[in-house]
């Protein structure tokens, strides 16, 4: 009577992480793609904590041998800092007490997310690409399958104990079901592409992930280093500042780019390899992410900002307690306890995020000072490492959240303080 | 103290300013120089070189005006309380 299981829509990370699971658990899990993999997609920087999924899923020997970049850190440039200033934090500086390695990973999302998917499928989950999903099929208040078209305009029914929406910024069912409610403090927006021949970063920071403020608020570029000399450049701005400037894409991108000095000097001699990637409809929430025979994981259940590579964290994480959650329903028969404690745990760690997100946005040099003072420094690197859905990591996250607000008061209550915006203007 | 000095001198010329270190005189004006992260890049060193806090309370533009002005901030938060 069931075609499957689980039934999940959409086969990128967080999807392909579930079917691998699921198929691992000994049970049947149907992983429907829209697409077919390889394909493009934003999102090239791994948290540290993402490696303990990649571990449990045993994917991590295949990220070795695909030689995916190392990455050992993240660092930062101002605006008009003299070139080649940055401060930085290290993985190994403050490591997980569970850490098993000192790097992370940055990803071709093309390569990443067809070798999870086939991983997935060699785990035990069947695979379809092309299938675009149309719709979930209730019974009731129940979802019981979906309806999903396989060849141009031939759609067929398929039914499964739970149904599972990983369809990402498509939020198929966040849709379909009228939950889908634009963020109401962010409107991001994002243009990237690859470059070849930017200025190799200073010794022992290959492999860094570089932010880099731009003079313009609420603006910032993104530099990832890929494999072969290339390196992923994009920019972030809330919409409006896009929209109102009517340019096109290179003149909109190099304008950014020379907001920042030393951005502009490494990329001096960059050459386009790769056509540019929009992303335009960027932060979103869904109101509910749980229900009666359904779940949402990943990106589906909530996209705001890029700044902490926190995508593919938030995908593989929701893919892992969504396991559990499915796992426990299905043993004990109470699935709707199951999955309101996944509800609790995603709602708890995606709005650390969250927080941690609009902290950043509201005043950039509060959270460099904390980054670089000694008492903060670690919380703010393990913090950043990702996995925020443990009680210890929500609760040092709160401690540092609220300890930020309050100098972000403090500063903002003194009009002689050089952490304010613009205080600080350097010559030249 | 001395010590101090010199160490905080060649932080400011060679991490700061990216010059040599003879340049740095006391009376230098920093402020034109200095952005945010170098600032704050300023502070942590103070912070973990002399083992003192610098509350961001004192993170004002007349302690960071010139080396000598910067110095004596270290002096005031490494003196013993009384």
């Amino acid at each position: 009577m069931y075609d499957a299981d689980v039934i999940v829509i959409g086969g990128g990370p967080a999807g392909a992480t579930l079917g691998a699971l699921l198929g691992m658990g000994g049970y049947s899990a149907m992983v429907l793609e829209r697409d077919i993999h390889p394909r493009h997609h934003v999102g090239e920087s791994l948290t540290p904590s993402t490696t303990f999924v990649l571990q449990r899923l045993g994917f991590l020997p295949k990220m070795e041998e695909a030689g995916f970049v190392h990455k050992r850190g993240a660092a930062w440039t101002a605006p008009r800092g003299p070139l080649g200033r940055f401060v930085s934090i290290a993985l190994a500086e403050f490591p997980a007490p569970d850490a098993f390695q000192d790097y992370t990973y940055n990803i071709e999302r093309d390569t990443f997310d067809a070798l999870l998917l086939r991983h997935a499928a060699e785990r035990g989950a069947k695979v379809l690409q092309g299938a675009r999903v149309q719709e979930v099929l209730f019974d009731g208040e129940r979802a019981v399958g979906v309806r999903v078209e396989v060849v141009d305009g031939h759609t067929i029914d398929l039914r499964s104990r739970v149904v599972v929406d990983a369809s990402g910024r498509a939020a198929l069912l966040g849709n379909q079901l009228g939950m889908r409610r634009k963020d109401p403090n962010f409107d991001q927006y994002s243009l990237f592409a690859w470059f070849e021949g930017l200025e190799p970063p200073p010794p022992g920071y290959e492999g860094y992930l570089f932010l880099h403020f731009l003079d313009l608020e609420q603006a910032w570029a993104w530099q990832i280093p890929l494999r072969n000399g290339v390196c992923s450049v994009g920019v972030v701005t809330d919409k409006s500042h896009f929209l109102e400037n009517g340019q096109g894409m290179d003149e909109f991108f190099w304008g950014l780019v020379g907001m920042n000095r030393t951005l502009a000097h490494w990329m001096r001699g960059a050459r386009q390899t790769r056509p540019w990637s929009v992303d335009p409809d960027y932060s979103y929430l869904n109101e509910r992410f749980i229900g009666d025979g359904w779940l949402l994981i990943g990106d589906a259940v909530r996209f705001v900002d890029p700044i902490f590579s926190s995508g593919c964290d938030i995908a593989m994480f929701c893919a892992a307690y969504a396991y559990d959650a499915i796992d426990h329903a299905f043993r004990t028969g109470q699935e709707q306890e199951a999955f309101e404690r996944y509800a609790k745990t995603i709602v708890d760690g995606v709005s650390v995020w969250y927080a941690l997100i609009q902290e950043f946005y509201r005043m950039k040099n509060i959270f460099t000072r904390f980054a670089t003072n000694r008492r903060f420094r670690p919380d703010v690197v393990r913090t950043l490492q990702g996995n925020l859905y443990l009680p210890e990591a929500q609760e040092r996250a709160k401690l540092l959240l609220d300890a930020m607000a309050q100098a972000n008061r403090a500063v903002s209550a003194d009009p002689a303080n050089l952490l304010r915006p613009g205080a600080l203007r350097p010559v030249g | 103290m001395d010590d101090m000095r010199e160490k905080l001198r060649r932080f400011i010329a060679e991490e700061i300013l990216l010059e040599e270190h003879s340049s740095v005189g006391d009376d230098m004006p920093l402020l034109e120089s200095l952005d945010s992260l170098g600032l704050l890049t300023l502070v942590a060193y103070i912070e973990g070189q002399f083992d003192v806090e610098i509350p961001q309370g004192d993170l004002v533009p007349g302690n960071f005006s010139t080396p000598l002005a910067v110095e004596q901030l270290v002096r005031v938060h490494l003196a013993p309380a009384p």
